[in-house]
């Protein structure tokens, strides 16, 4: 299994009136092929905005992309195309991510009859392949989306970006508006469907548990910058970031019997327009230092186990 | 549960819809009790009736639609259902307050923050505009808003804080009963535990007592004495809270804890519950989860199933009530 | 999979409708079967079609229903009050009201739908070119529509009238650039709105194309509300070519009009009240016909609407 895609200094900025908002900054990492890749981070670390950058639904600002092992950072509308059905995207809200006035067989279908490689009848079966696979009923593929429940939209939303066999899925927090028993049917599909189409993902959530769940290796983002990357079950065990463990110290878990030690945070995420060189956690930091001052570097500090922070090895006695 | 130190008793309450000329059954003969100083957890899926029993006990379901078809709302002594929307309008701010999951929609976006509090404050106190302001200065501090950002306006405020804004405004005539929906839904983790702990904080100074409407057992963990699951809106179990997260009783809260991926044990596959909430406009015979349930029998289709106490304080609306494993058999 | 009782009643309407489109073979988004089908089933539609439908019949069939000539002058008959011979009286050069009331229709209706039509197609492509490309395209058009817009529209009418000259065309070309503006403004706040939902990037993550993403996704989502304007258009339209008609601007005299005639009886509202009453009922009951078709035809489009 080989690397499918590796970004290198990626960066995106949008502008604002009040400067440039530094979505994605600086950030590098590779995904091996067949495996989920979680990033996780709270509302506007530009984990979303990573996800959108890296299948070029938005242009990055700097850095490169590289996908099975070619460049294609900058690529033409022909080449754009051909990645595109090789690179796929869930969205998070599956009301929104379905045109209401197209049904569910026109859905699936659209993307197979734009690639334009197959007949009609072929078309057809192939449809119906997909709507069995993401387990939509074929008695629902004249149904629109709003005679669908939220689980059923969301498996229509699946099955187009399935359509076109890809081989790299955006997943955008494909389960956080859905209740909780659908929630495990639509992540046990997606588990699933790796399992049988070798899918790689990219699995965009702010949600700890689901992604410890679901991905191999996790990411942890804050304000556009990763601060720790690891296996998924290290970075549950032996958390380094101050981060990180303030991140899952404060998820509300189910057991109640377990006393809480919870970091707590002070203040709120900074904002990220025009953010300072250092680190852009130490605001809210309980071990800021001077030091935080200067611009952090990714280290692997145990193997695989990567982090930026100045204070790591002391904070963790490493 | 003691009946007569209760402070809140809901008694036998049931609330339909009408919607397109179909009858919306939301809330179906739900009864639970609250004392002072607790919290009862409502927990539930979307749909499940749970925010109509809040509404039901503020009085603010849409009038043209929605019905209160049966039932006693036992506010301290006085049936709310009853009195006067006049007396109505005294109650609530009052001695009863609620806390909407939209921060946004509850906060005035033209008015400072200060003031909306001290507008509350004035509404049911007479007080001078300038006690009401420093008391309404006083409930910010409390929530951890700083002086100097009282006389904003909404707009320049997060998320997490909007939401203590709204919590303070809540608070702010001491009210004895507190409902929130889902008050931390739509923030981040490390936003809503500094919100948990502060509600946490607040509920014991002010020995206030709270529901506190939630999809999250997490949350209920967190903050609740007492649990009801609420499904097809109806109550299927209810306790303490150690009776429901240690001693499940009921199918479907069993599903519900086998949807949740826990942090702490790895599985493979998470054990989902088949199927779909009930139409409330056409719910199923007997049981209402039958349909769903891996243990239904014959005799749960045909008859309804009475809320039994299974054990002091713990009931449960199931003929088999039991300690049946979660499919994969993780929880504890 | 245990269903649900909901999935099951679901599956038979499913059902009942997959086949009705499997045999008619209807494709994609062109659900125009069932469009009709739900129209015909709301009776306010239908009242409001065959009113429309009668309307415009009669004005076609004019010098069938009627005796009279729509524009000889019969003084004997000036200021005739409503009688068995002339139903609705006669004006004040002696011509039967009712004959001039059917041939009016044809004009009146002609300048109402074609300006509104007009206004529509322009409105809504510019407003799509501002809505969908954004930045100074956008910017551009909307300061444009700023001008027009701030230009109370009657005088806007006036003047385009004034520069092209008068006449029925005329007056449809003048009514047609008035009410566009607001058909630019509506259908681009429309689009920007639509624009934002996450199946428009849904459809950039599929290679659909920028052409393509309009036609199929923006456009059938982003039109609705604008229909519902037309039929303020198409009853606007009657009235100002109305006023255009009574400064000379308009449809020039003796053809019949019915804000014309409206405008003609204004003087003897007092002593001869039929003159203004019966083209007032013809223009309520033909723009109150036309709101009710619209409305429900706004309904039919939405599929969420479930009757």
């Amino acid at each position: 299994m080989g690397t499918i895609i590796e970004l290198s200094h990626l960066k995106k900025y949008f502008n604002s009136p009040k400067g440039k908002v530094h979505a994605v900054d600086d950030v590098t990492l590779k995904i091996e092929e067949g495996s989920t890749l979680g990033v996780v981070g709270e509302s506007g670390c530009g984990k979303s905005t990573l996800g959108r950058t890296m299948i070029h639904l938005q242009d990055s600002t700097d850095g490169k992309i590289f996908f099975e092992g070619e460049d294609v950072t900058r690529v033409n509308k022909k080449k754009l195309r051909e990645l595109r059905e090789k690179m796929q995207i869930i969205f998070q809200d599956p009301y929104s991510s379905l045109n209401p006035r197209m049904m569910v067989r026109d859905v699936i279908r659209e993307p197979i009859v734009l690639a334009g490689k197959l007949k009609d009848d072929e078309i057809e079966r192939e449809t119906n392949r997909i709507m069995d696979l993401v387990g939509i009923e074929q008695r629902l593929r004249y149904a629109y989306p709003h005679e669908l429940d939220g689980g059923r939209r969301q498996r229509v939303g699946i099955g187009r970006a399935l359509a076109l066999n890809p081989k790299f899925i955006v997943c955008d927090e494909p389960v956080s508006a859905l209740d909780v028993s659908i929630q495990a049917q639509i992540l046990n599909l997606l588990m699933d469907l790796q399992e049988e189409c070798k899918i790689t993902y990219l699995f965009v959530t702010h949600d700890l548990s689901v992604v410890r769940h679901i991905a191999t290796d996790i990411c942890v983002m804050y304000l556009g910058q990763l601060v720790e990357k690891s296996p998924s079950k290290e970075l549950f065990r032996n958390s380094l970031h101050p981060y990180t463990k303030a991140l899952l110290s404060a998820i509300p878990t189910i057991d109640i019997h377990k006393p809480k030690q919870r970091i707590a945070l002070k203040g709120e995420i900074t904002s990220p327009i025009n953010p300072k060189p250092g680190c852009r956690f130490a605001s809210r930091c309980p071990y800021a230092c001077d030091r935080c001052a200067e611009p952090q570097k990714m280290e692997e500090v145990l193997p695989n186990h990567f982090v930026s922070c100045c204070r790591v090895r002391e904070l963790n006695e490493l | 549960m003691e009946r007569n130190n209760n402070f809140l008793s809901v008694e036998d309450l049931s609330v339909e819809y009408t919607s397109e000329g179909k009858i919306v059954h939301a809330v179906n003969h739900v009864s639970f009790s609250l004392q002072k100083g607790h919290t009862l957890g409502l927990v539930g899926e979307t749909g499940a009736g749970k925010t109509s029993i809040a509404k039901a006990i503020m009085r603010i379901l849409p009038d043209f639609s929605a019905k209160v078809t049966s039932g006693k709302v036992i506010l301290d002594g006085t049936d709310i259902l009853q009195i006067s929307e006049k007396e109505m309008r005294k109650l609530r701010g009052k001695n009863i307050s609620m806390i909407f999951q939209d921060p946004m929609t509850a906060l005035n976006p033209v008015m400072r923050v200060v003031d909306q509090i001290a507008e509350v404050i004035r509404e049911h106190h007479k007080t001078s505009a300038a006690e009401a302001t420093a008391e309404a200065i006083r409930m910010l501090k409390k929530v951890g808003i700083a002086e100097d950002r009282a006389r904003e306006y909404p707009h320049q405020f997060s998320g997490g804080m909007k939401q203590r804004v709204v919590i303070a405004m809540a608070l702010a005539c001491d009210p004895d009963l507190l409902l929130a929906d889902e008050p931390t839904t739509a923030l981040d983790v490390t936003i809503q535990a500094q919100v948990l702990d502060m509600i946490n904080d607040l509920k014991q100074e002010y020995d206030t007592a709270m529901i506190m409407i939630t999809h999250d057992l997490g949350v209920v963990a967190e903050v609740c004495d007492d649990v009801a699951v609420i499904y097809a809106g109806e109550v299927i179990e209810m306790g303490s809270k150690e009776d429901i997260f240690d001693e499940v009783a009921h199918p479907y809260t069993i599903g519900l804890f086998g949807s949740l991926p826990d942090l702490n044990v790895d599985v493979d596959r998470l054990s989902p519950i088949e199927g779909l909430p009930p139409d409330p406009t056409d719910l199923p015979h007997g049981c209402k989860f039958c349909p769903r349930c891996s243990y239904a029998e014959e005799a749960c289709r045909e008859n309804e199933v009475a809320l039994t106490e299974i054990t002091p304080g713990h009931w449960c609306r199931c003929r088999k009530p039991g300690k049946k494993e979660a499919p994969h058999g993780n929880n504890h | 999979m245990r269903l649900s009782i909901r999935e099951s009643k679901l599956s038979t309407k499913e059902r009942m409708w997959g086949r009705r489109m499997e045999k008619k073979k209807i494709r994609g988004n062109s659900n125009g079967a069932l469009v009709m089908k739900r129209l015909f089933k709301k009776k306010s539609a239908v009242a409001g079609m065959v009113i429309v439908a009668l309307l415009i019949l009669s004005a076609i069939a004019a010098p069938l229903l009627t005796p009279y000539s729509s524009t000889e002058i019969d003084l004997l008959n000036a200021y005739a009050t409503p009688s068995l011979a002339h139903w609705c009286g006669c004006d004040d050069l002696g011509r039967d009201i009712l004959t001039r009331l059917l041939y009016g229709g044809r004009y009146s209706i002609a300048i109402g739908v074609l300006s509104a039509a007009l206004s529509t197609v322009l409105g809504l492509t510019i407003g799509a070119i501002a809505g969908f490309f954004g930045g100074r395209t956008d910017m551009i058009i909307m300061r444009i529509m700023d001008v027009f817009q701030a230009i109370p529209s009657m005088l806007l009418s006036i003047l385009i009238a004034a520069v092209l000259g008068s006449g029925f065309g005329m007056t449809v070309l003048a009514l047609g650039i008035s009410g566009m503006s607001g058909i630019v403004r509506m259908s681009r706040a429309s689009i920007l709105s639509v624009r934002e939902m996450e199946y428009i990037e849904a459809a950039t993550a599929i290679n659909c194309g920028t052409r393509r993403t309009i036609i199929r996704h923006v456009m059938p989502n982003a039109i609705a509300p604008v229909l519902v304007n037309i039929s303020n258009l198409v009853s606007n339209g009657v009235l100002q070519a109305a006023g255009l008609s009574y400064i000379g601007l308009g449809v020039q005299p003796p053809t019949p009009e019915w804000g014309a005639m409206l405008t003609a009886g204004r003087n003897y509202i007092r002593s001869y009240p039929h003159m203004v009453l019966f083209p007032g009922i013809a223009i309520c009951i033909f723009i109150l016909a036309f709101n009710l078709f619209s409305d429900a035809l706004r309904d039919a489009l939405d599929p969420k609407l479930k009757k």
